[in-house]
């Protein structure tokens, strides 16, 4: 696929005219060459596709709080005070009517409703009710919009989480962070427009396919940022050549890349010069942005003890901070371990603990900073979990198995209403009952806030207009937005 | 049911009347021969249903001849003791008899039947410690597929056969509906999509872009030829040189096509943006197995050995562990050595879930899907993966050995390595910048020895001794340098 937009032959003319600033010296030509490359459009990202999208965007960047494996929200956000009678008993057949059930609880004989153990209280002026798990997120509901009706038709892990990353069950399409930066292109000029940061392999297996470009242009596939070793791979010279000699062999190889311009004619030629310029400036713009050790304490301190430890949910958080000041435009942290078939309780309380505060101080900080009004922050998985128990149950303890039916997400800033609640579930937690929002909506509304017209954004593959949210209807949630 | 004791799946077999009806067909280990345990053992107790009769252990296997008696015997036993003559009886109770005769009775039939176990014991030693070979095998019936709606596996609607698409000729007459048919289909000289696909495809891989565009879809969806007839020529050309694809390559790579200089100016990028008129020769980007081997190639570090198991070359830590389940047996990523770690590409070992980066950065696909055509792109990140993997650092250092042990003074040297990595002689130009590359480089090894050491201890194998730690570091930078020069990373 080729994107480039202008005609072929202005930007030949184009490069005769830098070839004659390259040939002046100029210092920083790098910055300088490939802004002009790329083409800065006026309202947009270098290089977007959409230019300014297609109206007004609420959020100029995003950041996902991914869960992956699904979290219960039943232990969570959806609060059911009254399953407490029902402990112990049989899901009505009226409640699950025939639905499709995983082959690890298909053959249970029978189906005993588990109530969450977990006590609820209800925070700020909107009175929401969240779980004893999440003290934080619960003191900043009236920032929060939750959305209690997600659903989905994926019931495992595998297709579930690549439907809600790139729209289809099937490998393959690009996903959400890549669709931005084809389409809205980059504010910044020295990082990737859409990062990964994976926190510790727990429980359920990622892929890169989750951060892949699809059949968009490779470049828009994310970069995941890695707590051991160079956070970019191949970042870091081999031992013995230093950033100076760096320098000088990148100063040596552009004059014979002109020579061979100069010969060939190739504007490709060009543009491998200046991504050898921006290799160098991300050799220290990179090592720049992860270092988080001047950092004040009292910020250290919101995102908890683990601020500065690689790879933990809050130094992820942390880390997605620092990136969205520098206008990184999406950044997708993975947190892992949320599969809880059984030992629901104590596994929750673990992943929880991890999660809860910094996910609170990333929104305060983005927020102190006033980044929150045109950041977009989104917590969820890719399924919710069931009100029986999977396995034995007691009082205190129990396991869930999947639910594809209705889970909760929450969202906040990026033009988002706080304090609401969008949709309901029936008293299991089984059905939607008011509001269903389909991934295919959540991500049509992702979208929209950031300016782009889910339809309307298409790319022609195989014969298809291909789209993020596919080929049937998507929905915008208008009512989340302030 | 007839079980051998052996751990194969002709060691099981299920027999009605005596007649072998399925074999195990899995590729699973069963139990091995029963442990002796605490309790008793109960046999048949895990039948669901039904009831055991008979249980008999023999010494020696039980052949299917000597199955089928052993269900007859009480029906034959009967017979023989009713008195009725040997003429009277039918043909299959003769027989079985006769084997009853052969069997029990004749020790030279025993003693060759004992000679023709063991032999058979012998074969199913000697395929059970062979590797296993996996064989496209016809099932016996039809395989048996549905429309799923929405592509819900438990929502299946109508029920479909094999065949082709109907915009396409029929299968041939009386072609089976299976691969065969398929073969034969695919490969019929009348097939009007096969030939023009493949020679499109050769195109493709020889010019960077085929006649056809959409080299994946010739579909109403897909790109018109540039050269319609061109195509077909080549096409009829393929199918009559016996689809000798090397024939094809040649005649492409001889044409005057091709061997075109790849300059380009401003009025053949004016008027054939794309070159999709060929007004000058292909200039592409390198793909990133040919890269990786090229470089290896160059500096004398590739292997060329053919065949073999998939290796896992130089990789960054940790990129496994990240994505992989627990329990995943490639959730540690091992690094090879040896000859293992200078093989070419095609045998890098691919974990789907992390594919190799540094050949991910050249827009190698994730295989995912089927890819007919892979992109080009240009990114930093290539730039970081030429510069630093030490994977390339090795093989410039390598380079740089070959060079110093070979030539005497910088010039020769110089001309050697550019040689080396651009197959073409060094034009002045080329040589005085290489050349004042170089004293600027040893310049700095020259105040920084120990930087020099550093740099040439990166990779596995270890550099001669002989050599001056300066001077082989100096080269390395040169050879690093050359090898990140914008025509070796592209064919021109």
């Amino acid at each position: 696929m080729n994107h480039r937009s202008d005609h072929p032959i202005d930007q030949w003319i184009s490069l005769e005219t830098r070839r004659q600033f390259f040939g002046r010296g100029a210092k920083g030509l790098g910055v300088a060459a490939l802004a002009s490359m790329l083409g800065r459009s006026a309202a947009g990202g270098e290089n977007a596709v959409l230019g300014g999208g297609h109206f007004h965007a609420r959020a100029k960047r995003a950041v996902w709080l991914f869960m992956a494996g699904a979290p219960s929200q039943i232990d969570t956000f959806d609060y059911k005070p009254d399953m407490a009678a029902w402990f112990d008993k049989d899901l009505p057949e009226s409640v699950r009517m025939g639905q499709r059930l995983t082959t690890m609880t298909a053959t249970q004989p029978r189906f005993p409703i588990a109530p969450s153990m977990f006590k609820f209280q209800q925070h700020g002026q909107c009175g929401k009710w969240v779980s004893e798990l999440l003290p934080k997120t619960g003191s900043m509901a009236d920032e929060l919009t939750f959305i209690h009706s997600v659903w989905t038709e994926a019931i495992n892990h595998d297709p579930a989480i690549t439907y809600i990353q790139t729209g289809n069950q099937i490998p393959g399409r690009p996903s959400l962070g890549a669709w931005l930066s084809y389409g809205l292109g980059s504010m910044n000029r020295n990082l990737p427009e859409f990062v990964v940061l994976n926190c510790e392999p727990r429980g359920q297996a990622l892929y890169s396919r989750l951060w892949g470009s699809g059949f968009l242009p490779s470049r828009h596939a994310g970069v995941t940022f890695r707590e051991q070793g160079d956070p970019v791979l191949y970042l870091s010279n081999p031992d013995g050549v230093s950033h100076e000699l760096r320098r000088l062999m990148l100063d040596r190889l552009r004059k014979m890349n002109e020579q061979i311009h100069d010969k060939i004619g190739d504007p490709e030629t060009q543009a491998r010069i200046a991504q050898y310029e921006m290799a160098f400036r991300m050799q220290s713009s990179v090592p720049d942005l992860v270092d988080t050790s001047n950092e004040p304490q009292h910020i250290l301190d919101m995102y908890g003890e683990d601020a500065q430890k690689p790879g933990t949910f809050a130094a992820n958080c942390l880390l997605a901070r620092r990136m969205l000041q520098r206008d990184v435009r999406f950044v997708q942290i993975f947190h892992r371990g949320w599969d809880h078939h059984n030992d629901l309780p104590k596994s929750i309380r673990r992943q929880t603990s991890e999660v809860d505060q910094p996910a609170w101080a990333l929104v305060q900080d983005l927020k102190q900073r006033g980044l929150l009004e045109d950041t977009l922050v989104i917590w969820g998985g890719e399924f919710g979990r069931t009100i029986y128990s999977q396995g034995t149950l007691s009082k205190s303890n129990y396991g869930r198995d999947h639910h594809p039916k209705c889970f909760t997400s929450w969202l906040t800033g990026g033009g988002t209403k706080g304090g609401v609640t969008h949709g309901e579930t029936d008293p299991f937690s089984y059905n939607i009952v008011r509001d269903p929002v389909h991934i295919r909506d959540l991500n049509a509304t992702i979208l929209h806030l950031m300016g782009i017209h889910h339809d309307r954004f298409t790319v022609k593959f195989r014969g298809l207009d291909e789209r993020l949210t596919g080929a049937e209807e998507a929905h915008v949630v208008h009512d989340v937005m302030a | 049911m007839r079980y051998s004791g052996g751990r194969s799946n002709s060691s099981f077999s299920i027999l009605v009347n005596g007649r072998a009806v399925a074999q195990r067909n899995s590729t699973e280990m069963h139990v091995g021969p029963v442990a002796l345990a605490e309790t008793p053992l109960k046999i048949g107790s895990a039948i669901p249903t039904g009831a055991m009769s008979d249980l008999r252990i023999f010494r020696r296997w039980v052949s299917d001849e000597e199955t089928q008696l052993l269900a007859e015997e009480y029906r034959l036993k009967k017979l023989l003791a009713s008195g009725t003559s040997w003429s009277d009886m039918t043909p299959q109770d003769q027989a079985t008899i006769r084997s009853f005769h052969n069997q029990v009775i004749d020790p030279d039939y025993q003693a060759r039947s004992r000679e023709l176990s063991a032999t058979e014991q012998r074969r199913d030693f000697i395929y059970s410690r062979s590797t296993t070979t996996p064989v496209m095998q016809e099932r016996p019936s039809a395989p048996r597929a549905w429309v799923l709606d929405r592509g819900q596996y438990d929502q299946r609607r109508d029920e479909v056969a094999a065949g082709v698409p109907v915009v396409l000729p029929p299968l041939p007459e009386g072609a089976p509906r299976n691969r065969l048919g398929l073969a034969q289909w695919l490969v019929d000289p009348d097939h009007p999509l096969t030939a023009r696909v493949t020679v499109n495809r050769l195109w493709q891989s020889i010019f960077g872009a085929g006649l056809v565009k959409s080299s994946e879809n010739f579909g109403v969806m897909g790109d018109r030829p540039s050269h319609p007839q061109l195509l077909d020529w080549l096409a009829v050309e393929f199918i009559q040189s016996g689809w000798n694809v090397n024939h094809m390559l040649k005649l492409m790579t001889m044409s005057a096509a091709y061997r075109q200089a790849s300059t380009v100016t401003s009025e053949k990028l004016g008027k054939d943006p794309e070159n999709r008129f060929l007004s000058r020769g292909p200039r592409l980007r390198l793909d990133a197995e040919v890269l990786r081997d090229q470089a290896l190639a160059a500096s004398g570090l590739l292997q060329r050995a053919v065949g073999g198991k998939s290796v896992r070359p130089y990789q960054p830590a940790g990129l496994w562990k990240v994505v992989a389940i627990t329990g995943s047996n490639t959730r540690n990523f091992k690094q090879d050595s040896g000859e293992a770690l200078y093989r070419r590409s095609l045998y890098t070992f691919w974990k789907r879930t992390s594919p190799p980066p540094s050949m991910t950065a050249f827009n190698a696909p994730t295989r995912e899907q089927c890819t007919v055509r892979r992109e080009r792109t240009n990114t930093p990140l290539q730039a970081l993966v030429l510069m630093n993997d030490p994977q390339f650092v090795e093989a410039a250092r390598y380079l740089a050995e070959r060079t110093l042990i070979g030539h005497d003074e910088d010039q020769a040297r110089a001309l050697w390595m550019f040689r080396a990595v651009l197959s073409r002689p060094a034009s002045k130009d080329d040589l005085s910048e290489l050349l004042s590359a170089i004293d600027a480089f040893r310049n700095i090894y020259q105040q920084h020895p120990k930087a020099a050491q550093e740099l040439i201890s990166t990779g596995e194998t270890t550099p001669i001794a002989e050599l001056d730690a300066v001077e082989l570091a100096t080269w390395t930078m040169a050879a690093n340098t050359l090898m990140n020069r914008d025509d070796f990373i592209n064919k021109e």
